[in-house]
């Protein structure tokens, strides 16, 4: 599995909001982005998803262009933002009209995912009474459900209690495992140096440093 | 997959607007007992027996035709212009709030821009022709309710009197048509035209831009103004303008066909998410 940025600059109405950024990134790796708010890590993270087109430069994913040899990765699961499902039905019910779509995975692997994130596959609760908590942990397992090559995730831990970032971390770890990429966006430093092995530093859309965690 | 993701829009799309689906019906059966008020008034008064194309006629004949240079004769034509506007209500903002939300993770599933777009554009037009099957349902159950003749011919008197129609020349089987494929077809093809410009400016710029051509088609009868050909009261046989059923046959599916592919190009090479972001 290889992810490789080449010089990517993406600039909306007049502004740049990612300039100049090369990465190359290994599967089994787990990649931190870090920086202040407007840095340009959701619009990376953005871009590496194929749900942005870079101004210039290139996303390759195992040897194929984003947006010219596949529109999306083959194989990716996202977390962006606030996670968003449908109100009116279990948390289950939502994950299985999205692995529907695919048609990879079947009723046990979901439920199985729901569980290793904390939540009940038997909740009968709609997503709308979920807590905050419960909607990030939903957001989590969609994105991992099918095990894809590429995770990306934006603020994997916001409202999840200490007991669901442990359980987060594990499924992070698991898929490293499994040689598969993960992106990761967290504000909480000492979470970050915790998850991921290489850490990089943005600011006003450039990559301003890089930090190899030995974990 | 793409079998999938329309049933997915069709389901969640119908899901999102029920309230909105509601308020149509009620606007749909409100303008009806106007309509049936009025036309069991005039049988009596007459002594004629309506049918259901007059009913549908009521409902969905268009407003009336102004002749050039008397716009002071412009009234707004309030009960033809609600379900044009909730329609353009129900189908301007799902495809938008969908990718703000669940859709995002159904699009990268998709695997495929077009796709998605494609699927949007199928549900938009199942059901926009939902929505007048429901319009022409509840008129016919209406006009079988209360005694109107069960056959579509149009009655002069009738249609002449209430109906904004200025002249019933021509082919019964050509106004049957008017009546009952064209404001389908020019609705479709609007839903479509005004679901590109959502996506590419913004919901709201796509209702305005749809609602204005709607308006400016109730004063004006220019063909470039293509509501016409989805109102009757607006034809050559009925006021003697440039709108032919010919012309509308053609620029209907024209513009249906030239708005899906201007969105298949458009979602391929461009960005189709919000521009906000961290």
């Amino acid at each position: 599995m290889n992810l490789e940025l080449q010089n990517i600059h993406k600039k909306i109405r007049k502004n740049n909001i990612l300039n100049d950024i090369s990465l190359t990134i290994e599967g089994g790796k787990v990649i931190g982005l870090k920086g202040k708010n407007g840095c340009g890590k959701t619009m990376l993270m953005r871009t590496i998803a194929g749900l942005l087109r870079p101004t210039s430069g290139k996303v390759i994913i195992n040897g194929e262009e984003l947006g010219k040899d596949i529109k999306f990765p083959r194989s990716m699961g996202i977390l962006i933002e606030n996670p968003s499902f449908l109100n009116g039905y279990t948390g289950l019910d939502n994950l299985k009209i999205l692995a529907s779509i695919k048609g990879i995975i079947g009723e046990d692997e979901i439920k199985s995912t729901l569980e290793k994130v904390g939540l009940d596959p038997e909740d009968r609760r709609k997503y709308r009474k979920y807590s905050l908590g419960m909607k990030q942990k939903l957001g989590i397992a969609c994105a991992v459900m099918e095990n894809p090559d590429i995770v990306i995730l934006d603020e994997p831990i916001n409202a999840i209690d200490q007991s669901g970032v442990e359980k987060v971390r594990r499924i992070l770890n698991d898929l490293k495992e499994e040689g598969k990429i993960i992106i990761i966006a967290c504000h909480d430093t000492e979470e970050m140096e915790l998850l991921a092995d290489e850490i990089y530093e943005m600011e006003e859309g450039c990559i301003i440093g890089k930090k190899i965690n030995h974990i | 997959m793409g079998k999938k993701l329309i049933i997915y829009d069709l389901k969640n799309g119908t899901r999102n607007n029920l309230a909105q689906i509601g308020i149509f019906m009620l606007i749909i059966i409100i303008i009806n007992l106007l309509g049936a008020r009025q036309i069991t008034d005039f049988e009596h008064r007459c002594h004629l027996n309506a049918t259901v194309l007059d009913y549908i006629c009521f409902v969905a004949g268009g407003p009336k035709h102004i002749p050039d240079n008397m716009l002071s004769l412009y009234v707004i034509p309030v009960l033809w212009l609600l379900p044009q506007v909730m329609i353009a209500y129900i189908i301007g903002y799902y495809a938008m709030t969908d990718l703000d939300r669940y859709g995002l993770q159904v699009l990268i599933r998709s695997d495929s821009r077009i796709r998605w777009w494609i699927s949007k554009c199928i549900w938009n037009s199942i059901t926009v022709i939902g929505l007048y099957i429901l319009l022409y349902g509840i008129t016919i159950l209406v006009a079988c309710f209360n005694g109107a003749e069960k056959t579509f011919r149009l009655t002069p008197e009738i249609v002449m009197s209430l109906c904004n129609i200025s002249n019933v020349n021509g082919s019964v089987i050509v106004h049957r048509w008017i009546l009952l494929l064209m404001p389908i077809l020019v609705s479709v093809s609007l839903s479509v035209f005004q679901m590109l410009f959502a996506l590419i400016f913004s919901p709201i710029i796509g209702f305005i831009v749809s609602q204005s051509i709607v308006f400016l088609a109730t004063i004006f009868e220019y063909k470039i103004l293509f509501v016409n050909y989805g109102m009757l009261s607006h034809y050559r046989l009925t006021c003697g303008s440039p709108i032919i059923l010919r012309d509308g046959l053609l620029i209907c599916p024209l513009l249906y066909i030239g708005s899906v592919i201007a969105g298949t190009l458009f979602f391929n090479h461009y960005d189709i998410l919000p521009k906000q972001g961290d």
